[in-house]
């Protein structure tokens, strides 16, 4: 009865994230939002959360030459709220060792001031570890809106689809270019 | 020779401890006990939010602040206190490692007077580790039932049959979020759609889902959208947008419908918007309105806290006042018909004050409290 319950459940996760997912293909700026993480997800980057943005592999650091990563006016941390990785033993784009990357997040828009383009940025929680407090905290919050929109919230725990569910830090990865 | 100093020395201790002995007799050691219920009075809690621990229910006098004490839950929880302020409740994480492992997530119940926990419900390991938000956690009108806000990010709400002790139901809420239960009649609540529409949910008497309902468009998710702390007015739901927009709506029917829209920002300079957490509350008995409001809003400046507080008059539709405030991001009115206010801030800190109703619901300062954690939400009891 209870994995019959549990089966049911699933199911009724899988119906919610296909209707977000529809949701998010109809409704303006998330429309290239999923066109982006179709294109992502396309490459073969499975499983297929609504807002999976694991991207399937570890990166290696990315050189930052734009700005101070270690500071809450850091052009990428627009729409960030928490703790910086960059400052916690990780970087930019990588989660400090030890920790787990999230399988969900948020995405911001910021504007490059070095070229004044518009990116994307997924905010991944890193997690399995209490809150990185020794470095800076940042609340930024440009094109963030509330649960009813849950890829652009920035108010929940990002590590709630991961098996550590304890929030760390937090990195700001480019994953496309926004019109 | 040695034998004798043994005397001297024996004769000497007698001297000195003879009055002391005489002292003792006359002590009498403290007995260790707890104290067995809170000062009397009414009170307000505050949910100080933690993320790397226990979260708790902190409980101040209202009249003096008076620390009361604490009632202990997980963590990344949400706090609910029934309208009589007798029962608190509390939803929360825990982890078996604190910051990983197998998680479980836990309504429990206290007892306020004894600021003690008697009763608990283990439910799905869903709900949403968010932020203190009021509509994350709520009861039907009558008590029965709570129901708690899932997000794995799929959103959906556990309901709980509180004097049975378990969970009756998980209602998938696709795209939407927040928690409006019925103020009245048949078991229902409303939840914010990510199309800008309302879906109201149906409950049967034993807790089960019973189809739902959809409104017509409410609010452009684009270009106006609305915080989640809505508060009601006159059996109203009322909601803020970002831009200052009031919407107010009915809930008394299948489906949720606008009965108007107000601009409270119309006419004023400064460019002043909505911003924080629980930034609105109604006084009913008063009949006004707070809200919490910052200058220069744009893009990204939602969360802001209040640089003044806006006391108006949803009749009237008018500014009775502004009081500048010392940046509260949430805030808890009382009952009174002179509005007490308990603002929240960032530092954290909870501070007091008392409203005017003669110079418009003015705020004054009368009190600070410490708070910890992330305490955005609270409630004033009778």
């Amino acid at each position: 009865m209870i994995s019959l319950l549990d089966a049911l459940m699933e199911r009724l996760d899988r119906f919610a994230e296909r209707s977000a997912r529809t949701m998010a293909k109809t409704n303006g700026r998330r429309s290239f939002l999923a066109k982006t993480g179709a294109l992502v997800v396309g490459g073969g980057l499975l499983p297929l959360l609504p807002f999976d943005r694991t991207f399937g592999q570890a990166h290696a650091a990315t050189p930052v030459t734009d700005g101070d990563a270690v500071s809450c006016e850091y052009w990428r941390y627009c729409a960030l709220d928490g703790n910086l990785c960059s400052a916690c033993g990780g970087s930019l784009t990588q989660c400090p060792p030890g920790s787990e990357a999230s399988k969900v997040s948020w995405v911001g828009t910021c504007r490059n001031p070095n070229d004044n383009k518009d990116y994307l940025v997924s905010y991944n929680d890193c997690c399995g570890k209490p809150i990185c407090d020794n470095s800076p905290f940042c609340l930024k919050s440009v094109g963030e809106r509330p649960g009813y929109r849950m890829g652009l919230h920035n108010d929940i725990n990002w590590c709630m689809a991961n098996a550590s569910k304890g929030y760390h830090c937090t990195v700001a990865l480019l994953v496309g270019l926004a019109e | 020779m040695v034998q004798l100093d043994k005397l001297a020395l024996c004769a000497v201790l007698a001297v000195v401890a003879a009055p002391a002995m005489a002292q003792q007799a006359d002590f009498k050691p403290e007995t260790l006990t707890v104290k067995e219920t809170i000062d009397p009075g009414p009170n307000v809690l505050v949910y100080q939010q933690e993320w790397k621990g226990a979260g708790s229910i902190a409980v101040f006098g209202k009249d003096d602040l008076a620390f009361k004490g604490l009632m202990a839950s997980g963590s990344m929880g949400q706090m609910l206190v029934s309208p009589d302020g007798k029962t608190a409740y509390s939803q929360s994480t825990f982890m078996k490692r604190i910051t990983y492992g197998d998680i479980e997530h836990v309504v429990q119940v206290y007892d306020v007077a004894k600021l003690t926990p008697v009763k608990e419900v283990s439910l799905p390991a869903k709900a949403a580790m968010t932020l203190g938000y009021q509509p994350m956690f709520q009861a039907s009108a009558d008590g029965k039932f709570l129901y708690v806000q899932n997000g794995t990010p799929a959103a959906s709400v556990t309901v709980v049959d509180v004097a049975k002790g378990s969970v009756t139901a998980e209602i998938p809420t696709p795209g939407c979020w927040g928690i409006y239960p019925s103020a009245a009649g048949a078991y229902k609540f409303s939840t914010i759609c990510g199309t800008g529409i309302f879906q109201t949910y149906a409950v049967t008497a034993d807790g089960a889902p019973a189809g739902k309902t959809d409104s017509a468009r409410i609010f452009d998710v684009n270009s106006d959208p609305i915080f989640i702390s809505g508060v009601r007015v006159g059996g109203d739901l009322l909601f803020a947008s970002f831009n200052g927009t009031l919407y107010r709506l009915s809930d008394a029917e299948a489906a949720v419908k606008t009965v108007e829209t107000i601009k409270i920002t119309d006419g004023v300079d400064g460019k002043w918007a909505p911003g924080g957490y629980a930034m609105m509350g109604y006084a009913e008995k008063a009949g006004v309105l707070f809200v919490a409001m910052h200058p220069d809003a744009g893009n990204g400046s939602h969360k802001n806290p209040a640089e003044e507080i806006w006391a108006y008059d949803l009749k009237a539709k008018k500014i009775l006042s502004r009081s500048a405030v010392e940046h509260v991001a949430s805030f808890a009115i009382s009952a009174d018909e002179a509005p007490v206010l308990f603002g929240l801030t960032e530092d954290p800190k909870m501070i007091r004050y008392t409203s005017d109703p003669k110079a418009g619901f003015a705020l004054t300062k009368t009190g600070e409290a410490k708070v910890t954690g992330f305490p955005f939400v609270a409630q004033v009891t009778p």
